[in-house]
């Protein structure tokens, strides 16, 4: 095989017993008919468990009476297939055997779930398009497919590709595609051009050293690693690509999404819209396409004021990067929408830019857009649709609703009726503050939910603020001065002081909460409870500032602060410039949220229940018990004079994301990635006893899953693990036996750790 | 054990802020304390070796879980590292991290994940090691002159026979 041809291989049947092809086939015979919301009650066929995304699990073998003594099964080392960045997968659990993706080049894998052995692995090579990806990494997950007698996994590589590959064997399909792969760069009316790299490193996040159109002839340098190597794929100059979440199986359509390169400071003013497609899993054909950005003529077009064609000044993204939901009895499938380029300035995209920010409601045979609900128009503060929403049908004021109830970094739940759309409780359009930064037009209004109450902190006013003493609440609101306030969506201010016609800003930084990670973000998000109607969401909560400046080498005028000078594909520095003036200079932050610093710093912020895990009854839209991320508490301390004898509050410990899934009785929860500083760190770095740094003391959040009563909130069990989890957990029934798994780790060092009780 | 000062808290603080930000505290105590003295010139540079090679293979260890998503290493070595860094002081680019960084959940590092991975930053630049680890404090930091090695010629000429 030629070095970079796009060529695919499966393993297969490693270690799989005669006995245990028995068993599959069994099992295969008995499909069907008794599927739950696309799932079959004890597995966890879907990202979300189902096509729900409930990511609920009706088994209780697990329970707050053994909860504590759980131990490890196996642990599945993925590392050494390859490395990746965090590994960031939740498996499936179909029919005796998971399915997990793994590593930077996102390979397929199954696994024999009594023994963690891997059964077969599959891979494919992807040359330029890969080294140039921009989410080179194992994403999300996958997707699982049967018919009762066949089985398929789905995967999107990080090149493009749409692989359907034998779930029994792990080859690729032949009725599919070409050898069971698609290339999704097909199919969106764009012509492939071969590709050429003028370095051999990755693709930078301002999308700096891009892939090129390869000139005639040119061939590959196998000592630099540079050239073309007769890959095919869109012209990088029209933007880039890529997808890091797993599709969804609707029927017999396959979902499927895109990602573009993130958009906090990029160089180019145009980018690839996103797009949402169907495919047929027997064949690989297109069905549909529906155009994330409406193209001219289309519903939604005249929300683009200076036009939607793509190509256009600030046409770029709205892709729906995050993982979707859908309803197959409704025959609908529920995608959450990223924002436009870029993700804290929009001047270039005047208008409300539908369909960004919104729940668009597609029809999985036809492609038919059934409704839409933007939830944030025109964003300016990178508020994109980071999680696939969950769907209920809840008792409200007597009636039986069919909704579906969105979590967002905004650190609200949009609660929607999943046929119509339309809000369950009100949602007014309520007037926000409008952007001092020249060019922009913020939007006047913005929707903000009656009910259910906020998980995170909202904006921040006088109200938010410590007020133990006169002097204490006097120092709170002079540091709460130093940036512009407001109760939510607060644009952000020009760093350099200069507002539009010349005149001097008022701030130079604006009060951000929720901020970019939510909120709800990609690690956190909800887990819903279609017995109850219960919500159990993990998010986060914080206060930052946000702020745009001029990158002098890109082409926008505004983006979150950065400069892009001297990198592969970056405009010229100018000669003007005197270097960047937006660096970090003598770094002094522009505004503080504690008073004191070190050891005696005290937030400004006066304790409220927000960020960890919030639990809502959907059937009233009202909270029901709260407890911060693992249940751990802190207590501060200060020895400033001004704090003498005020006994301060306790807070949550530790922030991030809780990962949170739903059984029978128990909520079950990691702290995920951010959730254990240096403790889990610590464990997954090194894998050796206690791991970090020689002499330190041992961690003060050991890496644990947690586990809580659903109905009350209360604690009932917490177990060490071997490192902190870096993903959504699952739960599956195999051979009597209930397992947790999730997975974690980073480098080299990643695995899926399995969960079991122990034998009696 | 980690400093209060960078634990983010679910429903508190988020950038606690350095020390290095003191000055900019508008309490009567830190004002008074900041406004005294300038804070003195650096006296050393950070090619005196001021982390350890244990410590930033710590530090590749948080910035794959936390900063790689955004980050590749050519977004903060070589030309763009120098443009940003030289003649700073180590403590700039201690508090910068750990107070805007990272960008998805500024300040959620803990302190000696900060340092650790300031360490592999410089280890990217081929900033010599020393004996000693980075402090996780930018108050310790601030008597050394980020000095960038100049292109990276120095060892892979010399290796050659």
């Amino acid at each position: 095989m030629r070095r970079r041809s796009i060529g695919m291989m499966g393993i297969a049947g490693i270690v799989v017993a005669g006995a245990f092809l028995t068993f599959v086939s069994q099992s295969s015979a008995r499909q069907g008919a008794e599927l739950v919301r696309g799932n079959k009650p004890g597995e966890w066929r879907y990202w979300g468990a189902d096509a729900w995304s409930t990511r609920y699990s009706a088994l209780d073998q697990i329970n707050a009476n053994n909860f504590d003594s759980l131990q490890v099964a196996w642990q599945w080392n993925a590392g050494q297939y390859g490395e990746d960045e965090y590994y960031r997968t939740t498996p499936l659990f179909a029919n005796g055997r998971i399915f997990t993706v793994a590593t930077t080049r996102r390979q397929a894998f199954a696994i024999d779930p009594a023994t963690g052995q891997t059964l077969w692995q599959w891979k494919l090579d992807e040359g330029i398009r890969w080294q140039k990806a921009p989410r080179q990494f194992a994403g999300r997950g996958l997707a699982y497919w049967t018919d009762g007698s066949q089985e398929r996994v789905v995967v999107i590589t990080p090149g493009y590709h749409l692989a359907s590959i034998d779930a029994k064997t792990g080859l690729g399909d032949p009725k599919f595609g070409k050898d069971g792969v698609v290339d999704l760069m097909e199919g969106l009316g764009r012509k492939l051009v071969p590709l050429a790299v003028d370095d051999s490193g990755p693709i930078i996040i301002s999308e700096g050293a891009p892939a090129r159109k390869a000139k005639p002839g040119e061939k590959w340098d196998p000592v630099k690693k540079i050239g073309a190597d007769g890959t095919m794929g869109i012209d990088p100059a029209e933007g880039q690509i890529a997808n890091s979440s797993p599709a969804i199986v609707v029927g017999d359509v396959v979902i499927v999404g895109n990602s573009s390169m993130h958009g906090y400071f990029p160089i180019r003013l145009h980018n690839i819209p996103g797009y949402i497609r169907g495919f047929d899993i027997h064949t690989g054909k297109q069905l549909w396409k529906f155009n994330l950005i409406p193209e001219p003529g289309e519903f939604g077009a005249d929300t683009w004021k200076n036009g939607s064609k793509p190509g256009t000044k600030g046409v770029g993204k709205n892709d729906a990067w995050a993982t979707y939901s859908a309803d197959p009895d409704l025959g609908l499938v529920y995608i959450p929408v990223g924002e436009g380029l870029s993700d804290e300035f929009g001047g270039y995209r005047p208008g409300d830019n539908l369909f960004a920010n919104s729940v668009v409601a597609i029809d999985a045979k036809t492609g038919k857009r059934k409704w839409h609900y933007q939830m944030v128009h025109h964003d300016i503060w990178d508020y994109d649709t980071p999680m696939a929403p969950n769907l209920l049908d809840i008792n409200v004021d007597g009636q039986r609703r069919k909704v579906i109830a969105a979590t967002t970094k905004q650190g609200w739940v949009y609660v929607l009726d999943r046929e119509t759309g339309k809000p369950i409780w009100p949602i007014p359009e309520t007037p926000v503050l409008q952007s001092e930064v020249p060019m922009e037009q913020a939007s006047p209004t913005q929707p903000v939910p009656s009910k259910p109450v906020p998980y995170s902190q909202q904006g921040l006013v006088a109200a938010d603020l410590i007020d133990y003493t006169p002097a204490i609440k006097d120092s709170a609101l002079k540091l709460a001065q130093k940036c512009r306030m407001g109760p939510y969506f607060i644009p952000a201010s020009p760093e350099n002081g200069k507002a539009a016609g010349g005149k001097t800003a008022q701030y130079r930084c604006s009060w951000y909460a929720p901020g970019a990670a939510g909120g709800v973000n990609i690690d956190g998000g909800a887990a819903a409870d279609p017995e109850t109607g219960m919500l159990y969401v993990g998010g986060q909560s914080g206060l930052s500032t946000i702020e745009v400046a001029h990158d002098p080498c890109s082409e926008h005028e505004f983006s979150q602060p950065h400069n892009s000078c001297g990198q592969i594909g970056a405009l010229p520095e100018p000669k003007t410039s005197k270097g960047p003036d937006t660096g970090p200079g003598d770094f002094v932050p522009r505004a503080a949220t504690s008073i004191g610093t070190g050891a005696n710093a005290v937030s400004i912020l006066r304790f409220k229940e927000a960020g960890g895990i919030t639990a809502y009854d959907l059937n009233t839209g009202d909270k029901k018990w709260w407890v911060p991320n693992g249940n751990l508490w802190r207590q501060p301390t200060t020895n400033d004079p001004m704090f003498a004898g005020i006994t301060l509050p306790k807070v949550a410990a530790i922030g991030g994301q809780p990962e949170v899934i739903t059984t029978k009785t128990l909520v079950i929860h990691g702290t995920g990635r951010s959730g254990a500083p240096g403790g889990g760190r610590a464990a997954a770095g090194r894998g050796g006893a206690g791991g970090g740094r020689g002499g330190a003391a041992p961690p003060a959040n050991p890496p644990k899953l947690y586990a809580f009563d659903k109905a009350t909130g209360k604690q009932v069990g917490a177990v060490a693990i071997p490192a902190v989890n870096t993903a959504v957990p699952m739960t599956f029934l195999y051979q009597g036996k209930q397992y947790i798994v999730f997975a974690t780790g980073q480098l080299d060092h990643i695995s899926l750790v399995a969960l079991t009780l122990p034998r009696k | 054990m980690r400093s209060w000062s960078t634990v983010v808290a679910a429903a508190v603080a988020v950038a606690t802020i350095g020390a290095g930000a003191s000055a900019q505290t508008s309490t009567k105590k830190t004002v008074a304390k900041a406004s005294a003295p300038q804070i003195p010139p650096p006296t050393s540079t950070i090619l005196v070796g001021v982390y350890t090679g244990e410590q930033a293979e710590r530090g590749r260890e948080v910035y794959a879980s936390s900063c790689r998503s955004c980050h590749t290493p050519v977004s903060h070595t070589g030309e763009t590292f120098n443009r940003w860094w030289r003649g700073k002081r180590l403590s700039d680019l201690f508090s910068f991290v750990q107070v805007r960084m990272p960008k998805n959940d500024p300040g959620s590092l803990a302190a000696e994940d900060v340092a650790d991975v300031v360490s592999y930053l410089l280890k990217m630049n081929a900033i010599p090691t020393g004996e000693n680890e980075m402090v996780a404090d930018a108050d310790s930091l601030k008597n050394f002159k980020i000095e960038p090695k100049r292109s990276g010629k120095s060892t892979a000429t010399r290796k050659k026979p």
